[in-house]
């Protein structure tokens, strides 16, 4: 079942390009991949997607609704949910309470109703230890587990991570990568930037290459990796064990 | 729960240690009930107290009124106003008009004074509400200074030497001068407790949360759902409409005003900022200490005239450094107390 239709999504900065016309489908359930190299424009489409940001031209269909025009709080409301690659807890409030935001205002839900849930996100996340800590004495780990444990709280069906893994050690990277197979298993559809490859390949059924604003390769993970264009353009470029930047 | 965090971090500060309710955060019986006999001890200040301590005590409210409203908008909402003045003056001017031109009652004024105060927020919000952190404090500056530069050019309010209650209309408030000090107590008293327990309320109520969330990162809020917008202008209209009250209630008390007095950017927000910080930001006990502390400075320092000045500004530039979340933040830290527990907690 068709959950996003992306159509010749565009924005312009100045006289830079940073989105040409993308066209993308995402079926519900579907765990996408997004690769490209620094500048290629993953972050400015995933705020194009969130609201954010508002494109130039294109249209974005959210479970068979146009949604082009909602800000960032509408789409929310619609179970939509991103985290954000520079982490940005509310970090005079609790971890606790910083899951309880999006539980309460883009779920609909009231202060006690959330409570369970909010136990179960941080169960799920690893942060029950760190509920009544404050989120600003959080470690760059927690703070990324904060990010998604943020943004499960809203309940959301589509789920956009950015570099959520950029940082992490390899131990660390591969307990988020069963956390995140956790929630797509679940039936969220989770559409994911990264630069850790590694870890993104062992989520995604499904890679999206940008360059320069634009799909250059969408398809089969392995066999869009192992495509020549892609090998000059993104390996070329930049080792893949890198993880800052985007 | 409480117990495993701690032995794993046992270095982590952990200011609060009350458990909250688990339904949609009870106020928890003990708050309520120090709020109300601290309620109950002061309204008998009006038969204990004589008449300079009486005002005293007045004063001692209005300030911390001022220093709760602020503390609500720079503290938890993180719109940090240096034009409060503004809302003062403009519900003081009011409230003299009402009274003296239009004969309203007391309480009628009052609310006339808080409505345009918020009205005039209102008006100021598009503008203002679009800066921020600084900018935003330069921003409510401007705006109060414009209202003061207005007031003085207006005939009708007496341009720059301002207006008086006539002696009549301070006579119907009360027969004698006992009389209307008790009122204007009343008057604070029951500012500073609304200041108080409203703040405290809805600093529990999920609006404190949207509240608190959009100080510490806008755009994260307004992706989890947060209408941020709608939030800061509901606390920025608010927060007026209790400044313009404080401002009734202050000239009341004094009787006269001019715009300088009205518009006074050391009375109405200096002392206030002052008092907030080193009482503790972003905590609802901060005022209250920081105001305390304001007035025994006041009281023993008065007669050092200029030099009082440099010492308040001294006493906040080592708190500052010292301690940065006030004194109640050391005291809460060190002692492990929390009167207006306003954290959820699981």
């Amino acid at each position: 079942m068709l959950h996003m239709e992306i159509k010749g999504l565009s924005k312009s900065f100045g006289a830079l390009r940073v989105a040409d016309g993308i066209d993308l489908r995402i079926q519900r359930g579907e765990a996408v991949g997004i690769i490209g190299p620094n500048g290629a424009g993953k972050t400015t489409f995933f705020n194009l997607i969130a609201g954010d940001l508002f494109g130039d031209a294109g249209t974005v269909v959210f479970k068979g609704t146009d949604v082009t025009g909602w800000d960032a709080r509408e789409r929310s409301r619609a179970c939509m949910a991103r985290t954000y690659q520079i982490p940005q807890p509310f970090h005079g409030m609790t971890v606790y309470e910083n899951v309880l935001v999006g539980a309460v205002f883009a779920g609909g839900r009231s202060q006690s109703q959330s409570r369970q849930h909010c136990e179960e996100i941080l169960q799920q996340t690893h942060l029950s230890e760190f509920a009544n800590t404050p989120a600003s004495s959080l470690t760059l780990l927690n703070r990324k587990r904060l990010e998604l444990a943020r943004a499960l709280g809203s309940s959301p069906e589509l789920l956009l991570l950015d570099e959520i893994a950029g940082g992490l050690t390899d131990a660390e990277c591969s307990d988020l990568v069963k956390t995140i197979l956790d929630i797509n298993a679940h039936g969220v559809t989770v559409i994911w930037i990264e630069h850790v490859v590694h870890a993104l390949l062992e989520v995604v059924n499904r890679l999206v290459v940008l360059n320069a604003g634009s799909v250059l390769r969408d398809g089969e993970p392995h066999r869009v990796m192992r495509s020549p264009d892609v090998r000059e353009i993104y390996l070329g470029v930049e080792p893949e064990a890198d993880g800052a930047g985007s | 729960m409480n117990d495993i965090s701690e032995t794993l971090q046992p270095s982590r500060p952990q200011v609060d240690v009350h458990p909250m309710g688990d339904s949609d955060l009870p106020v928890t019986a003990r708050t309520t009930l120090g709020i109300v006999l601290a309620c109950m001890l002061l309204a008998m200040a009006p038969w204990v107290l004589d008449l300079a301590a009486l005002r005293f005590t007045t004063d001692f409210l209005v300030y911390l009124s001022l220093a709760v409203i602020w503390n609500l908008l720079g503290g938890y909402g993180g719109l940090i106003s240096v034009g409060q003045q503004a809302y003062v003056g403009i519900g003081g001017y009011v409230f003299f008009v009402s009274l003296a031109f239009l004969g309203l009652p007391l309480p009628v004024a009052i609310l006339a004074g808080m409505v345009v105060s918020a009205a005039a927020a209102l008006v100021f919000a598009p503008l203002l509400l679009r800066l921020k952190g600084p900018h935003f404090a330069i921003g409510t500056w401007v705006m109060a200074e414009l209202c003061m530069l207005a007031v003085a050019n207006m005939p009708y309010l007496g341009g720059g030497s301002g207006m008086s209650l006539p002696a009549s209309v301070a006579r119907e408030i009360a027969t004698d001068r006992a009389g209307r000090e008790a009122v204007i107590f009343f008057c604070a008293l029951l500012l500073a407790f609304s200041a108080i327990a409203g703040s405290y309320l809805l600093l529990r109520s999920k609006w404190g949360l949207a509240l608190t969330a959009l100080r510490d990162s806008e755009r994260a809020a307004e992706s989890l759902g947060v209408d941020t917008r709608m939030i800061k202008l509901a606390v920025f209209i608010g927060c007026s409409a209790m400044a313009g009250a404080v401002g009734c209630v202050v000239f009341l008390s004094k009787l006269r005003m001019t715009p300088d007095s009205a518009f006074s950017l050391i009375d109405w927000t200096a002392y206030v900022v002052f008092i907030v910080i080193i009482g503790g930001i972003g905590r609802i006990e901060g005022p209250i200490v920081g105001t305390i502390v304001f007035f025994a400075l006041r009281g023993s320092l008065a007669d050092l005239g200029p030099l009082y000045l440099i010492v308040l500004g001294l006493v906040a530039i080592f708190v500052m450094l010292k301690a940065p979340q006030g004194l109640w933040g050391l005291i809460a830290e060190r002692y492990k107390i929390e009167i207006f527990p306003v954290q959820r907690r699981l």
